[in-house]
């Protein structure tokens, strides 16, 4: 279980996650929602590990949050973060080295059907081929966290489906698979949960069918709800 | 901790190629020079040597310093961060990478400095001309100073010392700096400025010791650089763990 407990951080006086208090349990997938600046990147980013919480805490299994979370835990930037001299056969020797959780088979497969070669190098690749590798090295990772950050984004419709499919197919019992999107529909047909962030704070979290049941809208109503028309992304 | 090694390896192998590209560049205008005995291009290539040499060890010195700021201030970080790696670890690679590449470099560039001084001196013994040339530096430093095997050792001592206390120093400015900024312009600046201020401390504080012997001396000075580079280590890879956002 991934947990956050009135967790805040503050840049400067900028306040990116404010007192957000959120359980994650294996088994589903997640949809963080909300628009740039709303704190689903900065949260994510504390619960791989990386930004360091102002106060509050993140908790895994019931434990703070330590080194050997990140064993447990794979994040997906939304930014390209590879050494500029690394080719994409590079990327997955790293992730080779570092994560035992690691599959070398899973990442050729899904470099494949990403249709990227190994022998590319990382500086030449476009935006939507980087995302594509991005999502090729984190989902070849068995962890019971999988956090993607906007995984879609610069991604012809296409590759979205088969980016959904890899997504869908990593489903399992053990595992919680953490997505954010601005592609509000695209989350709809895999997600079970909807999370609502707005101006750094959690201000609804949701199952999708009691969503539909109990207020009879979707998830895109939803957003639109709680973003307006004109503020929303969707 | 050698995987990390590899890769911190691998992140300065270009500088390392340019340095060694640009040695082996004069080394031949000095050999041209040497075996067909002309002036000019011996003069060019001894004095690109030395400069090669002089900037080639100094570069090593601050190289993974100038890494850890990249890793701190691009993407790039997560690349490190994100691996079951605690900062000790990450540290300790960088600051053993570092090392040796500084220890790798002065003794090839010494090396090389032995075989191209026995082409020039011919008949004349290298070791002798060696010995007479530290003997004049030492003198220079304090006239009761004869090199010796103690002499020899604490002086390897005190720069190896120096070397570590150096780049951890280095380390220690970068991180604090990032810490501070969190992202923000100037982080280099500020690096810069805390660096400068703990050495200036430093040598004040040493400065206060009683006068010694120089060799005493010297190994007092290092003991101290010593526990001091111990405990701004420890003290750099806490505030990573605990304080550092990237």
């Amino acid at each position: 279980m991934l947990e956050s407990k009135e967790i805040t951080k503050v840049y400067g006086r900028k306040t990116a996650v404010d007192h957000v208090s959120l359980k994650l349990t294996p088994g589903f997938i997640y949809a963080m929602l909300g628009p740039n600046g709303s704190g689903k990147t900065t949260w994510m980013k504390m619960a791989a590990g990386l930004v360091k919480p102002t106060s509050g805490r993140m908790y895994f299994d019931g434990r703070p949050l330590d080194i050997d979370s990140r064993r447990r835990i794979a994040y997906m930037s939304t930014e390209p973060y590879f050494y500029t001299w690394m080719k994409v056969s590079d990327v997955g020797k790293y992730y080779q080295d570092f994560f035992e959780d690691f599959s070398m088979e899973q990442y050729h497969l899904l470099l494949e059907r990403m249709q990227l070669t190994p022998d590319l190098k990382t500086s030449s690749l476009s935006s939507g081929m980087m995302a594509k590798l991005k999502i090729a090295v984190t989902m070849a990772r068995d962890s019971d966290v999988i956090m993607l950050d906007e995984p879609l984004n610069g991604i012809d419709l296409l590759a979205r489906d088969q980016i959904m499919q890899s997504i869908v197919e990593r489903v399992s019992e053990r595992r919680i698979l953490l997505i954010s999107s601005h592609l509000v529909e695209e989350l709809e047909t895999v997600a079970d949960y909807a999370i609502f962030m707005k101006e750094s704070r959690l201000v609804d979290f949701r199952e999708l069918e009691e969503l539909r049941s109990s207020e009879g809208i979707s998830v895109t109503d939803k957003y639109r709800q709680i973003y307006g028309t004109n503020g929303g992304e969707a | 901790m050698f995987k990390l090694f590899r890769y911190e390896f691998r992140k300065s192998l270009f500088p390392k190629l340019v340095f060694l590209c640009i040695t082996g560049v004069f080394e031949v205008v000095f050999l041209i020079g040497a075996l067909g005995e002309i002036e000019t291009p011996t003069g060019i290539g001894i004095v690109g040597l030395t400069f090669a040499a002089l900037a080639g060890i100094a570069y090593m010195g601050i190289e993974s310093i100038l890494t850890l700021y990249r890793d701190l201030t691009t993407k790039q970080s997560y690349m490190l961060f994100m691996t079951p790696n605690s900062s000790y670890k990450i540290l300790g690679a960088k600051s053993l990478e570092n090392g040796l590449a500084v220890f790798l470099s002065g003794v090839f560039f010494g090396g090389l400095a032995y075989l191209d001084i026995s082409l020039l001196s011919k008949d004349e013994p290298v070791f002798k001309m060696v010995i007479d040339m530290i003997n004049t530096v030492l003198r220079e430093v304090d006239p009761t100073l004869k090199l010796s095997f103690q002499t020899f050792a604490a002086v390897l001592f005190m720069l190896l010392v120096t070397l570590i206390l150096r780049i951890v120093l280095g380390y220690f400015a970068v991180v604090l700096a990032c810490t501070l900024l969190a992202g923000k312009k100037g982080a280099s600046v500020i690096a810069l400025i805390i660096y400068v201020a703990i050495s200036v401390g430093l040598s004040f504080l040493l400065n206060l010791l009683p006068e010694m012997k120089p060799v005493t001396d010297m190994m007092v000075q290092s003991c101290i650089n010593l526990a001091v580079s111990v405990a701004v280590y420890f003290l750099t890879a806490w505030i990573m763990d605990k304080k550092l956002s990237v």
